[in-house]
């Protein structure tokens, strides 16, 4: 039993004596001669020997009017006693589906739990309560609203499945007190298994109904491959969540579906394992599978994984030859400098296919296809407005751009630089006064950087700045996602690179089901609905693209948590009630009520005289 | 009669009294001739036995007409008549002065009444009082003329000491010379015990009958409230939260306490009489009295 108002027991204090006193007082005995008190003498004796309670029952008034003290301050104390029901005129269930809510318990799976728990709570509405259930998640949703229809509940309960991501435990708690808000008195219940449920104290549910024990669990936590040249190589970490050692046989199979490799793998409890192949033969993906005995979440013991290509492409290098720039584009690791000295080819050379240019000195237009970084390019480029050589006078200024991150410029010396009046379409990230130093444009799905000086001008080359400017030069024009896709985040929009030629995508979920996407701009923006392996299929392309979306993580964590801080906690601290074990109903009208009757047979006693 | 006389007898209730007679179921024992009957042969007209003659016996009571048909010589005998002591008892404790009227003054009225009777009958009347030790003592009165003697005893009579009857009738002396009759006005509250007095009482008289006067309040109390009862006799009180069931408690306890004492006078031929004050005094002594042959006539 809990007390709501446990400070009314100081009442005890004042009545209870009080009542013992004003009963002294009042137990006045009067006088009165009888001829003899023999006979009485012989009553008295006679009846405190056959029925000792006499004494007591002398006095059955004092007895029943601190009885009918001690319940009045027992009501007035408030007692409730845990209810498993629902006890509020509004209840506000939260229900958590996020991919721990998947693990097996004895019974069943801990989903399957709570929406027991929560058909439960559905079956005890009585009269005018209502129920919303509202699924936990990343956005939390309104599965059901303020219904007094329990059959309804059930109905849309049972339809619910796992979301599998991690949920965001205070913007759901937000959602289910603003939605308790709107009765008067409601009340929130939290079912979950309370693993990784953070919750900030003043969006605590009134109440936590707890369900899940099971908390072994192994899981591929990483499984990533490489692909280097002609051979792949893997790797899987694995990692015991559970309090138990565990041990586990690990398959690796291809996409033929052909399996590479087994291993015997002991996880320690708390603790990691690396697994790693060298050399694997090329497929278009893996498939690492883990079997467990008593692994409580199947959900992430199988992942597949697409391998990253270490893709290098080929850059165009030209012009005048610059040893420190040369050295800073060789520190790229996914760039392969193709050298072309001759100046004369230079024209026809913006004809050839690269991804890439970067051009010292020479060039006159943009290329058609590719990027390009032009340094110093001649005095006709691209038909611009250029001027003469000038020497910057103005203090060197420089905008936030991708290019400039971690970089600055301000204190460069650069000694002449070509006059540019800023062409539309082209933004000055550098610049001296109204004499553009660095520009860059975004044209097309092309990108392009010119360098309006001579690197021999300036100490540029010079400065530790350079690689990182140039590291980022190099990345900006050619972003590393347009390259590759491999693996994308369940839920979150990822976008799939398109080739130029494809204009329509077609991605086929893990169960089958496909999408057709329309790409823009060499892209296509997918949210993967579920874990699993995805093949994305280009109009045109000779092949299929796979990615894969791993199982959270954060989900892989099942450890249950039976206690989590609720607001009947907080208002019962002193309380060794179980904050999860049910919400309260008062029972203090029972005391009022006994009180009454005790009044009543008190009027009686005192009218017969006993 | 003077005015005490009228106090405890009525004129209109003497004449009553003039026609009866204390009724005696036994054969009395007297010294001087009076109108009972005694034990002791003699010469009253009733017939009793026969028995032979013997030399020395009065000749006149030989019975002729047996000699005339038998030949032998027999004696009639005759029964004696003789007078009757009627010794009075009155307890006058103080607790006697309770009740409405109080149970003395009832006591003294029916000592009164019973005296009357006995000295219109020519018995002889001793009173004796006493509460814890004998207080007064009325020689035995003989004939009309000491009514007034009597009376004027009863009427100094007080009620306020503590009264102990086994102490009071301890003593020989406090016991009457002569047998006869006796009867004991008491309201039974004997700290000490009834039987030992009693039985001797009993011992040393004929017949001896024993007269309860008790009071409503004593039978069945109508108390409410929580009491603090004060004995009116001996020191002390008793604290007593007045409830249905301790009353009827007591109403249990005080028949009890009655039957033992009117069984233990019946198993020794004692009369017991329970007299009510708050019955009329006619009533008492016409009906109860006659009813349990303390009177007759």
């Amino acid at each position: 039993m809990q007390w709501l108002q446990p400070v009314s027991f100081f009442w005890a204090a004042l009545l209870i004596p009080a009542i013992v006193f004003l009963y002294l007082l009042k137990r006045r005995y009067t006088d009165r001669t009888v001829s003899s008190t023999l006979l009485w003498r012989r009553v008295m004796r006679e009846m405190e020997v056959t029925r000792p309670w006499e004494r007591l029952r002398r006095h059955l008034l004092l007895f029943l009017q601190l009885l009918a003290a001690v319940l009045l301050i027992t009501a007035l104390a408030r007692p409730a006693v845990p209810t498993a029901g629902v006890a509020a005129d509004h209840t506000v269930i939260l229900l958590d589906t996020s991919g721990s809510m998947l693990t097996r318990e004895k019974e069943a799976d801990r989903l399957t739990l709570a929406k027991g728990e929560t058909i439960k709570l559905a079956d005890s509405l009585q009269g005018e309560q209502t129920m919303t259930v509202v699924q936990a998640g990343a956005p939390p949703r309104v599965v059901v609203a303020e219904t007094r229809d329990s059959r309804l509940v059930k109905e849309r309960v049972n339809q619910l499945s796992a979301n599998v991501e991690p949920v965001d435990p205070g913007q759901s708690l937000s959602l289910a007190r603003a939605l308790a808000s709107r009765a008067d008195h409601s009340e929130v219940i939290l079912i979950s298994d309370g693993s990784r449920w953070e919750i900030a104290p003043q969006l605590a549910p009134d109440r936590y109904i707890h369900v899940g024990r099971n908390g072994n669990n192994l899981s591929l936590a990483q499984v990533s491959t490489v692909r280097k040249g002609e051979r792949v190589e893997g790797f899987v970490r694995l990692e015991n969540t559970g309090p138990e050692t565990m041990s586990t046989t690990l398959s690796l199979y291809d996409a033929e579906g052909r399996l590479l490799d087994t291993r015997a793998v002991e996880v320690a409890a708390s603790d990691s394992e690396l697994v790693m192949w060298d050399e694997l033969p090329i497929s278009a993906f893996y498939r690492v599978q883990l079997k467990t005995a008593q692994d409580a979440l199947p959900a992430d013991d199988e992942r597949w994984t697409v391998p990253a290509t270490s893709y290098t492409y080929e850059v165009l290098y030209a012009g005048e030859g610059n040893a420190f720039l040369e050295k800073a584009l060789r520190l790229i690791n996914r760039v392969e400098i193709v050298e072309e000295t001759d100046r004369h080819k230079s024209e026809s050379l913006l004809l050839a296919d690269y991804p890439l240019y970067v051009l010292n000195g020479i060039g006159s237009e943009l290329p058609r296809n590719g990027n390009g970084l032009f340094i110093h390019p001649s005095p006709h480029f691209a038909g611009w407005n250029w001027g003469d050589e000038q020497q910057p006078q103005a203090v060197i200024e420089q905008i936030d751009h991708p290019i400039l991150k971690h970089v600055s410029l301000e204190d460069m010396y650069v000694a002449q630089a070509r006059e540019l009046e800023t062409p539309p379409g082209w933004q000055t990230v550098v610049r001296s006064g109204d004499l553009p130093l660095i520009v860059t444009a975004e044209k097309e799905g092309q990108r392009f950087v010119v360098l309006t000086f001579d690197l021999q001008q300036s100490d540029l080359p010079l400065r530790p700045e350079f690689p990182v400017l140039m590291h980022q030069i190099v990345n900006w024009l050619m972003p590393e996602e347009r390259v590759q896709l491999s693996e994308g985040r369940l839920h979150e929009p990822t976008v799939i690179p398109v080739p130029a030629e494809s204009d329509l995508v077609t991605v086929t979920d893990p169960s089958g089901e496909t999408m057709e996407l329309v790409p823009e701009q060499l892209s296509a923006v997918y949210t993967p609905p579920e874990p699993g392996l995805y093949e994305v299929h280009a109009k045109g392309a000779e092949s299929a693209q796979y990615f894969t979306v791993p199982f959270p993580e954060e989900e892989t964590d099942i450890a249950p948590q039976p206690n989590l801080p609720t607001l009947q906690a907080a208002d019962n601290s002193e309380s060794e009630e179980n904050s999860g074990t049910g919400s309260t109903r008062e029972i203090g009208y029972w005391f009022s009520l006994a009180v009454l009757l005790l009044l009543a047979a008190e009027w009686v006693v005192f009218a017969r005289g006993y | 009669m003077s005015g005490n006389e009228e106090t405890l007898l009525a004129p209109s209730f003497v004449k009553r009294l003039e026609q009866l007679e204390i009724g005696s179921r036994r054969f009395v024992r007297g010294t001087q001739s009076g109108s009972r009957r005694s034990r002791m042969l003699g010469q009253s007209l009733e017939f009793a036995d026969y028995r032979s003659y013997t030399s020395g016996d009065d000749i006149r009571q030989v019975d002729w007409y047996a000699y005339a048909r038998l030949g032998k010589w027999f004696l009639k005998v005759f029964l004696d008549e003789r007078e009757l002591t009627v010794h009075i008892y009155i307890d006058c404790s103080r607790s006697m002065s309770f009740g409405e009227p109080s149970k003395g003054r009832r006591s003294l009225e029916i000592a009164a009444a019973l005296g009357y009777i006995a000295l219109c009958q020519l018995d002889r009347v001793a009173v004796t009082t006493f509460d814890r030790r004998i207080r007064t003592v009325l020689p035995p009165q003989r004939g009309r003329k000491n009514i007034q003697t009597l009376l004027a005893f009863l009427e100094k009579v007080t009620f306020d000491e503590r009264g102990d009857m086994a102490q009071a009738l301890g003593d020989a002396s406090a016991l009457p010379r002569r047998s006869g009759m006796t009867v004991v006005l008491t309201d039974g509250w004997a700290e000490g015990g009834y039987e030992r007095p009693l039985s001797r009482l009993h011992r040393a008289t004929d017949h001896l009958t024993v007269l309860h006067v008790t009071t409503m309040e004593e039978r069945t109390p109508h108390f409410q409230g929580d009491l603090r009862l004060i004995d009116s006799e001996i020191q002390g009180h008793t604290d007593v939260a007045m409830s249905p069931s301790v009353l009827k408690r007591y109403r249990e306890t005080y028949e009890t306490y009655t039957r033992q004492w009117r069984d233990w006078c019946f198993r020794r031929g004692i009369g017991y009489i329970p007299v009510a004050v708050e019955d009329a005094l006619e009533h008492t002594v016409f009906t109860l009295f006659r009813q349990t042959g303390l009177i007759h006539g």
